[in-house]
């Protein structure tokens, strides 16, 4: 008996010997030979297609006409130089030498190809574009919209607009781009893996091999860079920085977004249809102690759909919280409390349902902290937190009131992609089915308006209508939070969260 | 195995401690409003985490809510929920499993199909599933449940009933022209009781764990219902900062648990269960 467990404990302690020796090897093999990164994402991706995922170029797999820089003013990419022929054509000159992963050099054909495609498949851009032609020859292609468009040119910044080649299987997961990195395997809603394309136009890149992993789970994310497995984790919850503000080999990168949290409200829900529903919900939302306490200070109090920096943003104060005024303005809506301390109108009870959803985790606190604040006037608001909020808002739209949502409100230094998608009736993110006959009648002009300090003027004018009306409660400007392992160089997040990966990146 | 005619008094310490606690448990369940300092509800954003204090004995959570309130509330769901469910589970399966142990035949087959179908899932597998397709509430998750455990009370009954059915006074009640309902209700029922409590008692325990798990997961207790589960899941962002919010809902959870497994236990060996069906 006892040499029996003699022997076993000498077997697993030999397995650990083992074990150990393994995990040396490769790790060291690693470090010598190749160099590798893994990037940490929050927002799984089921589909890399360029054409219907942002993760195309963020992953560094493909790669746009135009892109934006720092300052979010337009540079060339893809493109060389481009001009605008009249009110409704556009001509682009490509870059000389432009091959796909696999060789084939891109010319003004695959470019058309590829615009083709995403019309065919991609609904959203199609709508957005209003692109009714396009000439390829040589190097030069030539795009006329259906209509006069001033910004087509900041459109084609939208990572959608990727240039991939169109004539392969499986562009779903193996998709041929013009990036420095090729997909070797990409696994659904879990990783992909990336390595370096040798002959990619702007230098070959410095690392050889990226992983981008997704995990929806904040927390996870950031014990993953704790314990090395990550070197870049996206997208931290403010709660877990601490430990990792610690230590020395790790830094936290917050920078200011395009982004914002906000309520969105259903209009077709009945309580919210009443602008002084909406106002007072607006009123209950302490925003400064959001900012302070939930995003502990990685964030800013908004005033409206726009950061204060952008020129064409709101100039007013934020709206402060005023649980007085709120009951008031409940009061002048028709409200009563009943019996039980509830707030009621014609004998209905004034209940909301509110979904949120982790994968941002302060909108959850977000929400809690709501419905404290307006059960103590009797709102009562029922929380449910959805997987997929996108696909619960459009599929179930008679369930939910309200929502917290988050949302690129300028994603190309310019507010007109947001206030067309967010307030059109047919807009891809208008699941509350808002209509506002003023702001309608803006975005339309704001659309056949070139000159900058006009779409400035129409932006402003339908942001104080929007602020007026209440269709969407602006809470804060959330900064991005990456956590980054101190080996990686040469990268710093940007605020367009659009340019994830790039050649220059590089690890120590 | 003790004798069966043990009384209060000369139980084994672990069934009392079992009994002891659980009238402990069921103190807090009914008393809970008056032993709770604060409103589990009240958000206080100027007391957010706050260490263990006279004013909060456990600490504040992410919120500013009082963690000790929130657990005496969370005592009444998250129990509440587990012997409802229990009970529930005993309506439909007992039951089924009478049906099916009594008559045999083809109702017997028929259940039994059904029986095995469910048991080659595992069942929390199961239970998530079911949930999921439901959608999140406590409702649902108790439902979920309910689906899944039926079959335990179903199959226990029916070996038991199909034991009981050989004795030879199930006979003589035949011959005296018994009511087949009869026969059950005076000759059969009287002596699953016993097993169906202690069996039950284990069980609420078990429950507890899966309806924990099911909120963690997020696909029970929603937001701001301080279910202990979804309470662990609140405080999950948070374990390396303030342990606390997470160690206190998760002893919570270990202790019920285990209190409900010495009652269970000791029930067992009280009703000497497993003699009990071969004994007249």
């Amino acid at each position: 008996m006892k040499k029996t467990i003699y022997k076993i404990t000498a077997i697993i302690l030999f397995i650990f010997l083992i074990g150990c020796e393994d995990a040396n090897d490769l790790s060291e093999d690693i470090d010598q030979e190749n160099k590798s990164l893994t990037l940490l994402f929050s927002f799984p991706s089921s589909t890399i297609d360029p054409h219907q995922d942002w993760m195309g170029v963020r992953a560094g797999i493909a790669e746009t006409l135009v892109k934006i820089d720092q300052d979010l003013s337009i540079q060339p990419w893809l493109a060389e130089n481009w001009e605008q022929e009249d009110e409704q054509t556009w001509r682009f000159t490509l870059r000389e030498g432009l091959t796909f992963h696999d060789d084939t050099p891109v010319d003004g054909n695959a470019v058309k190809a590829s615009f083709e495609r995403l019309l065919e498949v991609n609904d959203a851009m199609a709508n957005n574009l209003k692109i009714e032609s396009i000439e390829a020859d040589g190097r030069d292609i030539l795009f006329v919209t259906s209509e006069s468009y001033p910004t087509f040119v900041s459109e084609l910044v939208h990572t959608n607009t990727s240039i991939i080649k169109v004539d392969t299987e499986n562009i779903n997961e193996q998709p041929i781009g013009t990036g420095p990195f090729q997909v070797v395997d990409f696994t659904t809603e879990s990783k992909i893996e990336l390595e370096r394309y040798e002959d990619y136009w702007d230098g070959v890149a410095l690392i050889d091999k990226v992983t981008v992993q997704f995990n929806s789970d904040g927390n996870v994310r950031g014990l993953a860079l704790q314990s090395g497995e990550a070197d870049i984790a996206y997208h931290l919850p403010p709660e877990t920085l601490a430990p990792i503000e610690q230590r020395d080999d790790l830094r936290v990168e917050s920078v200011s977004s395009l982004r914002v949290h906000f309520l969105l409200y259903n209009m077709k829900s009945s309580p919210l249809q009443d602008q002084n529903v909406r106002q007072a919900l607006d009123l209950l939302i302490d925003r400064q102690i959001i900012a302070d306490e939930i995003m502990a200070g990685h964030a800013t109090v908004a005033n409206g759909p726009f950061h204060p920096d952008f020129s064409f943003s709101n100039d007013g104060a934020p709206e402060s919280y005023d649980p007085e005024q709120a009951e008031s303005l409940l009061k002048q809506a028709g409200y009563q409390k009943n019996a039980d301390g509830q707030l009621e109108k014609d004998n209905e009870v004034l209940q909301l349902t509110l979904a949120t959803y982790q994968g941002r985790p302060e909108l959850p606190q977000m929400a809690q902290y709501l419905q404290a604040e307006a059960s103590k006037l009797g709102i009562e608001i029922n929380i449910v937190t959805v997987e997929n909020v996108d696909a619960y808002l459009w599929e179930q739209q008679t369930e939910w009131d309200l929502v917290t949502y988050s949302m690129l409100s300028a994603p190309r230094g310019d507010g007109g992609y947001f206030l067309n998608v967010a307030f059109s009736p047919d807009g891809s993110l208008n699941p509350g089915d808002i209509y506002i006959e003023d702001v309608n009648a803006l975005i339309t002009q704001l659309n056949q308006t070139s000159t900058i300090e006009e779409r400035i003027q129409l932006q402003k004018q339908m942001v104080d209508i929007i602020q007026e009306e209440v269709p969407q409660s602006y809470i804060v400007y959330p900064h991005i939070i990456v956590g980054v392992n101190n080996r990686v160089k040469n990268w710093t997040p940007g605020s367009e969260e659009y340019y994830l990966i790039t050649n220059e990146l590089d690890l120590e | 195995m003790k004798k069966g005619n043990a009384t209060l008094f000369n139980l084994p310490i672990t069934t009392k401690l079992g009994i002891t606690l659980v009238s402990f448990l069921l103190i807090l369940i009914f008393f809970g409003e008056w032993i709770m300092p604060y409103d589990p509800f009240q958000i206080d954003m100027n007391n957010r985490l706050e260490s263990m204090s006279h004013q909060h004995w456990l600490g504040t959570d992410q919120l500013g809510r009082d963690i000790f309130s929130r657990i005496v509330y969370g005592a009444k769901l998250t129990i509440g929920l587990g012997v409802i469910t229990i009970i529930l589970s005993v309506i439909v399966g007992v039951p089924i499993g009478l049906i099916s142990g009594f008559s045999g035949g083809k109702i017997d087959a028929v259940f039994m199909r059904i029986i095995d179908a469910i048991l080659t899932f595992p069942d929390f597998i199961l239970a998530i599933a079911i949930a999921g397709l439901l959608g999140p509430s406590l409702t649902n998750i108790v439902i979920a449940i309910v689906l899944v455990r039926w079959i335990v009370y179903a199959r226990l009954v029916r070996s038991q009933v199909l034991e009981l059915k050989q004795q030879e006074y199930i006979l003589a009640s035949k011959i005296s022209y018994s009511s087949k309902w009869r026969t059950i209700r005076m000759h059969i029922l009287p002596h699953l009781i016993p097993t169906i409590i202690a069996i039950g008692a284990v069980d609420v325990g078990k429950v507890i764990l899966l309806i924990s798990s099911l909120s963690y997961i997020g696909l029970g207790a929603q937001p701001h219902i301080p279910e202990w589960g979804a309470m662990l899941n609140d405080g999950r962002g948070y374990f390396q900062v303030v342990p606390a919010l997470m160690m206190y809902p998760g002893l919570a959870i270990m202790l019920t648990v285990l209190i409900f497994h010495l009652l269970g236990d000791g029930l067992k060996n009280r009703f000497d269960i497993r003699k009990r069906g071969l004994r007249k």
